[in-house]
């Protein structure tokens, strides 16, 4: 396939066959990234519309050099925060919805998949206890695998701040996953602010 | 030994394997004494590998279809912003060489134009308000018949036809900067909705005069837009030029 840019000139100047071929290369992460912040499998697919629509509309804003996903999600950030808003509120997401489930490599095998929902439904109900924008952090890079280099671009911060951020997500959200396994109770913030060997 | 803390801000890192062997074996030597953090480990283990089972995840097999069925779905969700102001300059212009392609979407273009100006037209008169405010204070009408409220919209309708005929789309206008055309059409108009208001009854004169009010502030507005336009490109003969002498 042609580099990305020539194929975004094209779109811009309103060649379809080459809007045929942007979505044909970028549906996967695209998709990925609205199923992680989705609450059920059929707003995943709406919001990929949305966001593609979103993407097309503001083809003249796309830089030559720029990363899709990061200019993407720079794009489409309203629409996939209102999303997980809706999570949130409703305590579900696509990545739990059985029809998403029913899609993932090994779904013929229904002991795998019963773990699969068991440890994903254990994550977005932690999910929701941490901060909304620290939750996006977990999201983009643990579910829609975006690369650090990406999330620094689209977030417009530095690499090692981003790598910061996410990795005191993590350990947020793991105290939330531990609190509800309740395999041991622990105060995060004594977890989370205490130095030295216990 | 390695501290809690230290190993904390390591665990992402150590987790998906980007740390030097090192370092590596230093944190494993901590999580074997450190039931804390191996804990935290666990758990955060468990996030990640959660999150990566979405990574074989494939979109449905007719979504890439329905995303590239129909180029003028797309055109028609940006006509709605258009009509709504909601669009930013570059993806009007792109709108424009559409619409210029495309008869169908021109012609969604005209009538959602139309509708928008006849419910702008629609507006209550602001006498209708305070008619309504005072009219439990009023005796039963007995005397003479005013014309009545459906008349009046089918006037105030007409008149926005009308106006949309005899001015053209704004946009479109604009497009072309056809800046005497709508001098011209905005005199006609004027002199014909003088005429029907000083010679009309009741509500009829209100709603015209509302409706005319409107289509004035739209004439004004573009008329700015187009001495603007002309202003900024005598500005930048240069460009102009060389564009024509493309075009050419």
């Amino acid at each position: 396939m042609e580099d990305l840019e020539a194929t975004v000139e094209r779109c811009r100047a309103g060649d379809d066959e080459a809007w045929r071929a942007l979505v044909g290369a970028t549906i996967g992460p695209i998709y990925r990234l609205c199923a992680s912040f989705a609450p059920s499998a059929a707003e995943a697919e709406e919001l990929t519309q949305d966001v593609y629509f979103k993407l097309w509309e503001s083809l003249e804003r796309y830089h030559p050099g720029s990363n899709f996903m990061a200019w993407a999600w720079r794009v489409a950030k309203n629409l996939l925060i209102d999303a997980h808003r809706r999570c949130r509120r409703e305590r579900q997401a696509a990545w739990l919805d059985p029809e998403v489930l029913d899609r993932l490599p090994g779904a013929d095998n229904p002991q795998r998949t019963a773990e699969h929902r068991q440890r994903l439904r254990l994550v977005v109900r932690s999910l929701g206890q941490i901060e909304p924008e620290l939750a996006h952090l977990v999201l983009l890079r643990d579910f829609a695998g975006m690369a650090y280099q990406e999330m620094a671009e689209a977030l417009e911060l530095p690499l090692g701040t981003v790598k910061s951020r996410l990795n005191r997500a993590r350990l947020e959200l793991a105290t939330a996953v531990r609190r509800r396994l309740d395999i041991r109770p622990v105060d995060s913030q004594t977890f989370l602010n205490e130095g030295g060997v216990p | 030994m390695i501290r809690c803390d230290e190993v904390r801000d390591l665990l992402s890192a150590y987790l998906e394997g980007g740390l030097e062997a090192a370092d590596r074996s230093r944190i494993e030597a901590h999580l074997a004494v450190c039931e804390e953090c191996a804990a935290a480990a666990e758990a955060m283990g468990l996030v990640i590998t959660a999150g990566k089972e979405l990574a074989g995840l494939t979109p449905p097999a007719d979504l890439t279809a329905r995303l590239t069925a129909s180029p003028c779905a797309r055109w028609l969700g940006l006509l709605f912003h258009a009509v709504d102001h909601e669009v930013a300059p570059e993806a009007l212009a792109r709108l424009l060489d559409h619409l210029e392609k495309c008869e169908g979407c021109r012609r969604t273009w005209d009538d959602l134009t139309l509708i928008q100006q006849v419910g702008a037209a629609l507006t209550p008169p602001p006498r209708l308000a305070q008619r309504c405010y005072t009219a439990h204070l009023r005796r039963p009408r007995t005397g003479r018949r005013i014309m009545g409220m459906r008349t009046a919209t089918a006037a105030a309708y007409l008149l926005a036809v009308l106006t949309t005929l005899a001015v053209g789309n704004p946009v479109t206008l604009a497009r072309y900067r056809a800046l005497g055309t709508v001098q011209q059409a905005s005199e006609i108009v004027s002199d014909g909705v003088n005429q029907v208001a000083t010679s009309g009854r009741g509500e009829i004169r209100v709603m015209i005069w509302r409706a005319w009010r409107w289509g004035k502030t739209q004439l004004d507005s573009l008329k700015e837009l187009l001495e603007d336009k002309d202003s900024t490109q005598s500005q930048a003969p240069q460009t102009t030029h060389s564009k024509e002498a493309q075009d050419g």
